[in-house]
């Protein structure tokens, strides 16, 4: 008896084997079954990721910003795995996407089959909720805001909303207990949640298996899951998994300023919340509930229903032209509400400010020189300024409170057009000369260093 | 009653000479379940109770407001006429960390009277700013205008800017830090 048998004995495993990889498939493989496979195999990534990066965060406000710096620069590959499990995120709402659309193309959910597809809008709000809880773990300027504006969101909600708000966030503001919560939930809470749908979901497709295999006459003539459809499983993963690779190496995700609830920043959510921000703006004063819960809530209901509102007897979309329409209005209206959030920003120049939020220091510049050219005439060699309007840089009172790097480096860039003064003592802009990474180089490198007058 | 249960379900033999097989064993098949019935919802209340006392309670539990004035600026230092911020600095505890915490508060100084407001935007709590040439306040997230006296002139917000309680003791501003609940067109402490 070999050491196979031996432990064959014991473990049972080669009839698992022949039970899972040799099990008949009574409608034969499928590229479709297969965005199925790449699904769970972009969840199982993004746990790998997920563990990897937390191995160098730690959620508190002091150092989730200074952790995922950390992770970024100085840890081996920490930012492409940060790219990696970002855009894995997205592509999971991809491929949801498509799985969705090809059920409904072919009706998939008939005959008895309406739960997958339940368990399916599940799994959607849960990608949700694990995009809303990562959203705020790296603490940076962009998480902090809009991460206020999705508990509020929350807080709106009637009767519930206030205390849900505050559970949600530990408290009555964000902090230290809303990052170790979101952590928790993200890292912990709604993985176990999605645990539980993958088991209800494989219970639910043995049962229906069981089910279909019942009126097969010979099964060994079907075709079985090892090699026809892992072929095509495995086929499918890799080009998931390559399309991945290229969005990680070709967009790489950055991490904004520190959260700073003094510096008021223009926050954007990602890409596929973006219709429900605009939405967010037609509705005023005591409507505001109408795109906070109402419209989201019955999009979320009309997408549960679809099994039950899909009355076709045949696949294709022939016999649901009225539903068929019905949701393409719905995405027609989202995509639209996307394009004009997208060109309102681009019209308020709100790409401009956030570019300067980004700025680094250039170290390369030489800030004296310059200084010496163009600011001397004006602001002195102390720095304290020589006109009745110039700021004193050395007075300590200057650099506190909300006056953020970005609006100086605005005001150098751009200049301050002050009406009052007279047309030769107002701020010039520099934009000409300068870029904002020069700008930041100058406010840190030589007027932050000038001391204060006696 | 659970006690009972416990003590009829462990002692069937003393009902076994009594009763007669068949009716032994529906009887205990019956106290039986009703155990396991019992006994999941008392475990599982164990379970659920501990995670809505400690996750859910201990946040609305919560601690008293803060009362204390912070100060805002010298009277002699506000700008009369018009709307302007202001940097507070107060001692707070965020979990277990006990920090200065800073805030911005706009301030609204018409006739002699300063009136603080809440930085944060009535609408979803975004920072709200000052538009210094226009005089007017701007909450750049979903595009709220306020006006000098923050009441809104355009934009989602359903309310005007939240205000701040103030006082004024030996020519210095004062106010309290106060949050308010975003939504609806009355304010509300939070």
């Amino acid at each position: 008896m070999g050491g196979g048998d031996w432990l064959n004995d014991r473990l049972g495993y080669r009839d698992w084997i022949r039970k899972s990889f040799g099990r008949p498939l009574p409608d034969g493989a499928s590229w479709i079954r297969s965005l199925v496979f790449a699904l769970i195999l972009l969840f199982v990534f993004e746990g790998l990721t997920g563990f990897l990066l937390s191995l160098s965060y730690s959620p508190s406000t002091e150092t989730a910003h200074a952790s995922v710096e950390y992770t970024m620069n100085e840890t081996l590959i920490g930012g492409f795995v940060r790219n990696l499990h970002f855009h894995a995120a997205s592509l999971i709402l991809v491929v949801i996407t498509l799985i969705g659309l090809c059920c409904f193309y072919q009706g998939a959910y008939k005959g008895g089959n309406e739960a997958s597809w339940i368990l399916g809008v599940i799994l959607l709000n849960l990608v949700f909720a694990y995009t809303i809880s990562g959203f705020l773990l790296p603490w940076d300027q962009n998480a902090f805001w809009g991460t206020k504006v999705r508990t509020s969101i929350m807080g709106s909600t009637p009767l519930v909303g206030p205390m849900v708000q505050k559970v949600v966030q530990g408290g009555t503001d964000l902090g230290n207990l809303t990052l170790t919560r979101f952590y928790a939930g993200h890292f912990f809470l709604i993985p176990l949640v999605t645990v539980g749908v993958y088991f209800v979901y494989r219970g639910i497709k043995k049962h229906i298996w069981k089910r279909k295999m019942v009126g097969v006459e010979s099964p060994e003539t079907l075709p079985t899951y090892w090699p026809h459809q892992a072929a095509r499983d495995v086929t499918m993963g890799c080009l998931v998994l390559a399309v991945l690779f290229g969005m990680s190496f070709a967009v790489p995700i950055e991490l904004g300023p520190k959260a700073d609830p003094l510096l008021n920043y223009p926050a954007r959510p990602e890409w596929f919340f973006r219709w429900l921000y605009q939405l967010l703006k037609y509705f005023q004063g005591s409507a505001q509930i109408i795109g906070t819960i109402v419209i989201p809530g019955l999009m979320g209901v009309i997408l549960i229903l679809i099994p039950f509102l899909d009355r076709s007897e045949k696949p294709g979309f022939g016999q649901k032209k009225l539903l068929l329409t019905f949701l393409l209005a719905i995405a027609l209206f989202c995509t639209g509400l996307t394009s004009i959030a997208y060109y309102h920003d681009l019209e308020t120049g709100h790409y401009e400010e956030v570019e300067l939020w980004q700025a680094k220091a250039d170290p390369e510049f030489d800030v004296d020189t310059f200084y010496k050219s163009e600011c001397f005439e004006c602001h002195g060699s102390t720095g304290s300024g020589l006109l009745e309007a110039t700021p004193d840089f050395g007075d300590p009172d200057f650099w506190s409170g909300s006056r953020a790097d970005v609006y100086l480096i605005k005001a150098i860039l751009e200049g301050i057009p002050n009406e009052t003064l007279p047309e030769d003592e107002r701020m010039p802009g520099y934009q000409d000369k300068i870029n904002a990474d020069q700008a930041l180089a100058l406010i840190e490198f030589k007027l932050k260093k000038f001391p204060e007058e006696e | 009653m659970l006690a009972l249960i416990i003590r009829i379900s462990l002692n069937p033999v003393t009902r076994s000479s009594i009763l007669g097989y068949n009716r032994r064993m529906q009887r205990r098949s019956f106290f039986q379940s009703f155990v396991a019935f019992v006994g999941s919802i008392v475990l599982a209340a164990v379970g659920l109770g501990t995670a809505i006392v400690q996750g859910v309670g201990s946040v609305l539990h919560g601690k008293g407001k803060d009362e204390n004035w912070i100060k805002v600026d010298e009277i002699d230092h506000l700008l009369p006429g018009q709307p302007q911020e202001r940097t507070i600095s107060f001692r707070t505890k965020d979990g277990w960390e006990e920090k200065t915490e800073h805030q911005k508060v706009l301030i609204i100084y018409k006739d002699g009277e300063p009136v603080a407001h809440s930085p944060s935007c009535p609408h979803l709590d975004c920072p709200v700013s000052l538009v210094p040439e226009a005089e007017k306040f701007i909450c750049k997230c979903h595009m709220s205008y306020f006006d000098a006296k923050g009441d809104v002139i355009e934009g989602p917000a359903p309310r005007g800017l939240d205000p701040l309680p103030t006082k004024i003791e030996d020519g210095v501003l004062y106010c309290r830090w106060v949050r308010y609940q975003s939504g609806g067109s009355q304010a509300v402490e939070v």
